[in-house]
């Protein structure tokens, strides 16, 4: 793979930063203790002068400054001009990846961690803005895409990241690029129909008693011992393929394993609507393959103005900036604005905020995600509801309701310190704890050094001199290298342009043999 | 809750659905009236008035004298407008959407790609309600048609029937299918990099074949494995639903084929498109298959070249009749590449050929819905069918009507004229602004003309358009008629005085008197009577104004036409002796006043701005002044003595005298005239009555002879005419008041004249005070113009500039009448006078109208050409011989020696029976075409306006009448009339 420059550039940036990060951690151990002015420690709930003591990566204590009892041998970050703040949780984004989508239309069986690459710059970028939770799935330009998971925003394999695999699957009930609102949902509906058909000629292959799928599981080199070699009955509140326990498990294709488990009811599904004739589809479509309890509706566009149909359904959504609706109205001619997060927010929806995930043309803010909650609070939204829809709403719609999502003793350790108060253009993340670990601290964040003061990061050629004392006898010692190499180089470009005016001054036209044998 | 409203309904507004009454449970009643309801089952046609009755969402009752429920709201768009059904597009491009990659794809759903939050507004506003939308084109099969409804939001069901057809072709859209090649997932080396296969067909023939394979796949033969895994298999679901077929067949050839193809599989056919399959009419009536006929017209697209070969295909314009001939059912739908919203003029253009307007119409509505299967809810207006209307301004399928509302499931779903410039920051009244088309049997043009049949177009309160046949502008109204003629002139009426017995001076702006369109203003208009000529009841020999307006006009904009129209004068004197002697009095100032300004006129023409005398500029500037100040006082003094009696004095000619002497002294002290000016004083009242009584009086001197007014309560109620010589210092006045003669006689001394005052009962002794030297004029509220132009003199004087002369109120509408823009009408009866009157305006260069002229018929020969016109006063009838049985109709008897007469009221509302005078007159020998001249445009002419009203032509106001027989020949009423362009509405 090409690395371009700018990836050249991020990745020495984070190596030295998370170098001075394990060389602070060193010292930690895993007692972290985070004193604030004010502790939010969920929608509508505060400490004033709080404390956040957070052993072995979860919260253990958290309360006023008088009735905590700080362990000895913890580090103490925070003060009195802090806000703590749970971190917030992305419901769905796309961003971190290879490329969101592939060409294939019906694809459930890729898995997102071949996709996700620890070092792009969205994770780098989520971490500056207070983002402790991803739900990394594929962009909604496909039929049936791949596998997602949960991750956290620091690491440098997807390992470290990694807070759940092989999360939930993406669908899309919007016509990917190529296809049409017809040939789309025939597609989905095929996808189904095609499964079921599969299975239902291995459960008639195994009634007649052809061992093909045996032998093709074999050679594809499955498992077939121990509980894969047991059958069981399928599952399901769509339909059901009777005689499946007939088939041992493991000779069912890989392929066919994560939609069977998504029409059994055993995984997620977000479901991609980007206009409002795709929601009643997309609930149509899970309802008639029995996933309807385990989907998540992702809307965009005008989706809004099928409100009273997720409503209905009882499902919750995640809504995707940007979150003020334009459109001309026809009659009229004026243009009409409509305030997405209110109108759910009115009808009663069970909704999260999510950043864009560059479907559309998308602007800088929208891949802020306390930027879309502080938005929605300005056109309309209760701000205890944009709080949570940025914080405890997703972490339940992951699954992780008794993770993150809010300061509670027992969830993990995910908090930030703001500046100030939170959603608020003014206020900047100062601290990012991920699990008891100070993931993030704007102090010495170089990108932003660079943006805003102008000192060069260091390792590159211009600013080593810039970046602190320590740096600068390296700095010299490098330049006093760069020098001799420069000077290295002159000779030998001249070296051989004498070489080649040797060349040149003979006879151009000479016998091919010499100047073969010359060049040699 | 009856309103009527000209082809606006009673409730919409902005725009927004209408809501039945308690429509929550959706069993709000409406009731729909218009002049025509086009039912279109068996071609039934509901005219001079119906009603729809609609109850939720659907049609309860049809018919042209329903009993309306009391609490249903009515909705009532006029006489003229049509109602029928919502259209049913055949066919559509609605869902512009590709198709699956493989050439048949039936499973394709239209209902999936249906939004049904997408705004078909634009359809709706040509009157579709209903549309036929597939989910792809350009396929073998390109998937199930639907038809959806195109209003209604996500809430109301708006899938009216799906799979409402197989939507497939033959022609060379199906053979428009890109290659085809599926990669296995996941790519093994088994299966090597495919190249996009080509999938058939490429020819008729390879059409045909496949479809045939297709259906035998369908019902169970051998399986297609071309096509698909699926293609058979929900092929065999449709086929078993005996959905219809919508083929695209281009010529006669494909049309065969396709009817061999339902031959032999049973298939419901509906040939699409078939412009050059004229030929196959027969077999396709035959096999009882329809057909979508597409006329090849696009509007928006720019005209196409057809092929020069002999073998290329040019589209005949009757293949519609053709079709519908040979019995075919047809239906028609804009073609291919035009939008949906040419449907009527697709349907208009499908008529070529002689195709019947009502096959025609059935053709995009009844037939494409029994042609899917969705007759049971739309196509006609019939209970029980949805309530899909659409509103027009003439009959759908004529040229130049346009939708006026439409209507989906019993709620407005578009109006004209709401939203966009209307709504929120609207100031177009649209009444006012809709053009309005009369097609009458006769239009009688007020000059004798009469075009059989004609039209007349109104607009912008102009009469637009006249002929047989005229424009249609969006939006107009179309009115038919029997007959058409020129609004009613009433030369002379006093319609707007109300009841006032007042005279005033010829220089009163009558207009003040005015306040338009009251209900007996409308009453009288809508009997025919739209301009009125205003006078006071009794005119004087100095005269009296005369003002053309119109009293049923909607604002004060277009109310007056001209003011002052002219004046009326009265020639006839008590004492015989003095007949015409204040007329010719005026005659002469008039000639002096006229000789002024064309001296005026002279030097303006030969001035040019260069240094001018600086002393004559001084001078014209006092005068300015001075005239300033004259008026500005008897205008304190007006308003400080308060409304009610009529301080209207004549204007003074005599200024004009001063200043023309002032001008010949150069700057001399102005001569010394005691007499002239306003005195003021108090006396006692002597025995028997008591009490201090205050004096004013207004004199002006001209040469010795003094007149003036007097105004003194005790004296007299009302201001008295004084009239008298000063001489040898001594003045002596005289005047009639309400309670008898007044004599004032007085000695003047400097600024105090000691007088006595006697009425017939008393005599007192009065001491007056000059206040003023200036004989006061009028006050009236000064036009803007004369304002404007003082100010411009005072602004920027130019030096050297000739100053027009001043305008004398009086004499100007003489003046004006001399240059034919003004009328002046003498009552005069006896025949000496009518000839002395004539020459004396002869000499002045008028020609008067003769009012009363009892005995013009003596001199009808001289009067010839030396008249304006004559208005007769009743009797109508003249005994001849004297004292005999026999008589003359005098209107007629002078019309037809060549002097134009005219009809007048004389009354107030009473105008209203002027065109029942007109018709006597007719019956009594008169002939009608001169009556109605007379009626219109002789007396518009003799009130010096025929450059407004009188007449139906182009560029004339828009002031019409219609009647439901022709004018004057038979019985006729004046059913409806049009003031500037706007129906006047009781």
């Amino acid at each position: 793979m090409q690395t371009s420059p700018s990836t050249l550039f991020a990745r020495s940036v984070l190596a030295s930063s998370f170098a001075l990060l394990t060389s602070g951690l060193a010292l930690a151990a895993d007692k972290l203790v985070i004193e604030a002015g004010r502790v939010i420690t969920r929608p509508g709930h505060e400490i004033k002068n709080g404390v956040i003591v957070i052993e072995n990566g979860r919260i253990t204590k958290v309360g006023a400054q008088g009735e905590v009892d700080k362990p000895w041998d913890a580090t103490v970050i925070g003060g009195p001009q802090y806000v703590a703040f749970p971190g917030f949780v992305e419901a769905q984004t796309s961003r971190g990846l290879d490329r969101p989508n592939e060409n294939i239309d019906v694809a459930p069986f890729l898995d997102i961690r071949d996709s996700i690459d620890p070092i792009n710059f969205a994770y780098e970028d989520y971490l500056r803005h207070g983002v402790t939770t991803l739900n990394v799935q594929q962009g909604g330009n496909c039929v049936i895409g791949g596998r997602g998971m949960v991750v956290r925003p620091v690491g440098m394999t997807v390992d470290e990241m990694a807070v759940r695999t092989d999360y939930a699957l993406k669908l899309s009930a919007s016509p990917k690029a190529g296809k049409s609102a017809a040939t789309q949902a025939m597609a989905l509906r095929r996808a189904f129909e095609e499964l079921r058909k599969r299975l239902e000629k291995q459960v008639q292959d195994k009634r007649d008693g052809k061992a093909r799928d045996k032998r093709e599981a074999l050679f594809q080199g499955r498992e077939l011992e121990g509980d894969k070699a047991k059958g069981r009955a399928m599952e399901g509140k769509g339909w059901r393929v009777d005689g499946l326990e007939l088939v041992p498990r493991g000779e069912l294709d890989e392929k066919d394993l994560q939609l069977l488990e998504l029409v059994e009811g055993k995984r997620d599904a977000y479901v991609w609507c980007a206009a409002a004739m795709d929601v009643r589809k997309a609930l149509d479509l899970a309802k008639e393959n029995g996933f309807l309890e385990r989907t998540t509706l992702v809307l965009a566009g005008d989706c809004w103005k099928a409100a009273d149909v997720v409503a209905a359904s009882g499902r919750p959504a995640i809504l995707i900036p940007p979150l003020l609706h334009v459109e001309t109205e026809p009659i009229t001619g004026k243009e009409v604005e409509t305030p997405v997060a209110k109108v759910f927010a009115e009808k009663g929806v069970k909704f999260a905020i999510a950043s864009e995930t560059g479907q559309a043309s998308s602007l800088p803010s929208h891949h802020v995600l306390w930027y879309q909650a502080a938005l929605a609070i300005g056109q309309g939204l209760p701000r205890e509801r944009a709080i949570a829809a940025v914080t405890t709403v997703p972490a339940e719609i992951l699954g992780l309701r008794d993770r993150v999502g809010s300061l509670e003793e027992g969830k993990d350790g995910n908090v930030l310190l703001l500046d100030g108060e939170p959603l608020s253009v003014r206020t900047h993340v100062q601290f990012v704890v991920i699990e008891g670990k100070t993931a993030y601290d704007r102090s010495k964040d170089i990108r932003l050094k660079h943006l805003l003061e102008g000192k060069e990061p260091p390792g590159t050629q211009a600013g080593a001199a810039d970046f602190g004392a320590a740096g600068a006898g390296k700095a010299d010692a490098k330049k006093d290298a760069l020098k001799q190499d420069e000077a290295a180089e002159r000779k030998a470009g001249e070296e051989q342009r004498k070489a080649d005016e040797k060349q040149s001054s003979g006879p151009h036209f000479s016998d091919a043999d010499a100047a073969g044998e010359e060049r040699g | 809750m009856y309103a009527l409203l000209s082809l606006l309904p009673l409730v919409t507004a902005s725009g927004a659905p209408v809501a039945p009454a308690a429509a929550a449970d959706g069993r709000g009643l409406v009731a729909i009236r218009a002049g025509t309801v086009l039912v279109v089952k068996e071609g039934v046609v509901l005219e001079g008035g119906a009603t729809v009755l609609v109850r939720g969402s659907k049609i309860a009752a049809v018919g042209k004298d329903l009993l309306i429920p009391g609490d249903a709201t009515v909705v009532d768009y006029g006489p003229d407008a049509v109602i029928c059904p919502g259209f049913v597009l055949a066919d559509s491009s609605l869902l512009s959407s590709f198709g699956s990659a493989r050439t048949a794809e039936p499973s394709l759903s239209a209902v999936q790609a249906f939004d049904p939050y997408a705004r078909y507004d634009w359809a709706l506003a040509e009157g579709i309600t209903s549309a036929y939308v597939t989910p792809a084109r350009m396929r073998l099969i390109a998937g199930q048609a639907a038809i959806v409804k195109l209003a209604g939001g996500p809430e109301v069901e708006r899938i009216v029937r799906a799979p409402a057809a197989v939507h497939a072709a033959i022609n060379a859209e199906a053979r428009g299918a890109p290659g085809y090649w599926e990669p296995p997932i996941p790519p093994t080396s088994d299966v090597g990099l495919g190249v996009a296969q080509r999938q058939l067909p490429r020819t008729l023939i390879g059409a045909t074949v496949a479809l045939r394979e297709l259906l035998v796949a369908a019902r169970g033969g051998a399986p297609a494995a071309d096509f698909g895994p699926y293609a058979a298999m929900d092929l065999g679901a449709l086929v078993q639903q005996r959905v219809p077929w919508l083929v695209s067949v281009s010529d006669a050839a494909e049309a065969r084929a396709a009817l061999a193809l339902s031959a032999d599989f049973g298939l419901n056919l509906v040939l699409n498109d078939a412009t050059f399959a004229g030929d196959a009419a027969d077999e396709i009536a035959a096999r009882g298959a329809a057909v979508v006929y597409k006329p090849s017209f696009n509007p928006d697209a720019s005209l196409f070249n057809r092929g020069k070969s002999v073998d290329a295909q040019w589209p005949e314009p009757d293949t519609a009749a053709r079709f519908a001939r040979a019995g075919v059912r047809l239906a028609v739908a804009p073609g291919a590449g035009a939008s949906p919203r040419d449907l009527r003029f697709a349907a208009f253009l499908a008529r070529r050929g002689g195709l019947d307007p009502a096959v025609a119409l059935r053709a995009i509505t009844l037939t494409p819905a029994e042609l899917y299967g969705v007759a049971d809810r739309v196509g006609s207006i019939e209970p029980g069918k949805d309530a899909d209307l659409v509103v027009l301004s003439g009959l759908p399928l004529e040229m130049g009507s346009s939708v006026l509302s439409t209507w989906s499931d019993g709620t407005t779903v578009w109006s004209a004229g709401a939203g966009g410039a209307d709504g929120a920051d609207g100031a177009d009244a649209p009444l006012q602004a809709q053009p309005v088309v009369i097609a009458a049997e006769e239009v009688h043009l007020g000059d004798g003309h009469v075009l059989r049949p004609g039209e007349v177009l109104l607009q912008d309160g102009k009469i637009a358009e006249i002929g047989e046949r005229v424009a249609r502008p969006r939006g107009a109204v179309v009115v038919r008629g029997a007959a058409v003629m020129p609004g009613i002139v009433d030369a002379l009426g006093f319609l707007g005085l109300e009841g006032s017995m007042r005279t005033v001076g010829s220089d009163f702006r009558l207009s003040r008197l005015l306040a338009p369109g009251d209900f007996a203003d409308r009453r009288v208009a809508r009997a025919g009577v739209t301009t009125v000529g205003l006078s006071v009841r009794q005119s004087t020999p100095s005269g009296v104004p005369v003002l053309s307006y119109k009293p049923a006009a909607a604002d004060f904009d277009s109310l007056v036409l001209r003011e002052p129209t002219g004046v009326r004068l009265r020639w006839t004197d008590g004492n015989r002796a003095r007949s015409g002697a204040e007329v010719r009095d005026l005659l002469d100032k008039l000639g002096k006043y006229q000789q002024k300004w064309a001296e005026y006129e002279k030097a303006l023409a030969n001035w040019k701005p260069s240094a001018a005398k600086p002393e004559e500029a001084k001078a014209a500037e006092a005068k300015s002044d001075e005239k300033k100040d004259g008026e500005e006082k008897p205008a304190e003094e007006a308003k400080a003595e308060g409304a009610g009696d009529s301080k209207d004095e004549k204007a003074e000619g005599d200024k004009k005298d001063e200043k023309k002497d002032d001008k010949k002294k150069k700057d001399e002290p102005e001569p010394a005239d005691p007499v002239t000016g306003v005195w003021e004083g108090e006396f006692d009242l002597p025995a028997p009555l008591s009490g201090k009584a205050k004096l004013r009086l207004q004199l002006i001197n001209e040469h010795g002879k003094v007149r003036g007014s007097l105004r003194c309560d005790a004296v007299s109620e009302r201001l008295v005419q004084v009239q008298g010589t000063w001489a040898e210092k001594e003045l002596r006045l005289s005047g009639a008041g309400t309670q008898g003669p007044v004599q004032f006689a007085a000695a003047i001394g400097k600024g105090k004249m000691a007088a006595v005052l006697g009425t017939g009962a008393w005599q007192a002794d009065v001491d007056t005070e000059q206040k003023s030297k200036e004989y006061p004029v009028a006050a009236r509220p000064k036009p803007k113009k004369a304002a404007a132009a003082e100010a411009g003199d005072k602004a920027a004087p130019d030096k050297g500039k000739p100053a027009p002369p001043r305008l004398d109120e009086r004499l100007e509408p003489l003046r004006q009448a001399a240059l034919g823009k003004a009328c002046v009408i003498v009552d005069v009866n006896r025949s000496d006078e009518i000839l002395a009157c004539v020459d004396a305006f002869a000499a002045a260069g008028l020609k008067p109208v003769i009012y009363g002229a009892q005995e013009a018929w003596k001199v009808k020969d001289k009067l010839v050409g030396r008249v304006s016109g004559v208005l007769l006063e009743l009797p109508y009838r003249r005994n001849d011989p004297e004292g005999s049985v026999s008589f003359v109709n005098r209107y007629s008897e002078l019309q037809s020696a060549g002097i134009a007469v005219a009809f007048h009221s004389s009354a107030e509302e009473g105008a209203a029976d002027l065109f029942v005078r007109a018709m006597y007159m007719v019956s009594q020998g008169m002939s009608a075409g001169g009556a109605l001249r007379a009626l219109t445009s002789d007396a518009a002419r003799m009130l010096g306006v025929s450059d407004r009203v009188g007449a139906l032509r182009v560029g004339l106001d828009a002031d019409v009448v219609l009647l439901d027989a022709s004018p004057l020949a038979e019985p006729a009423r004046v059913l409806r009339a049009w003031v500037n362009g706007s129906e006047v509405l009781p």
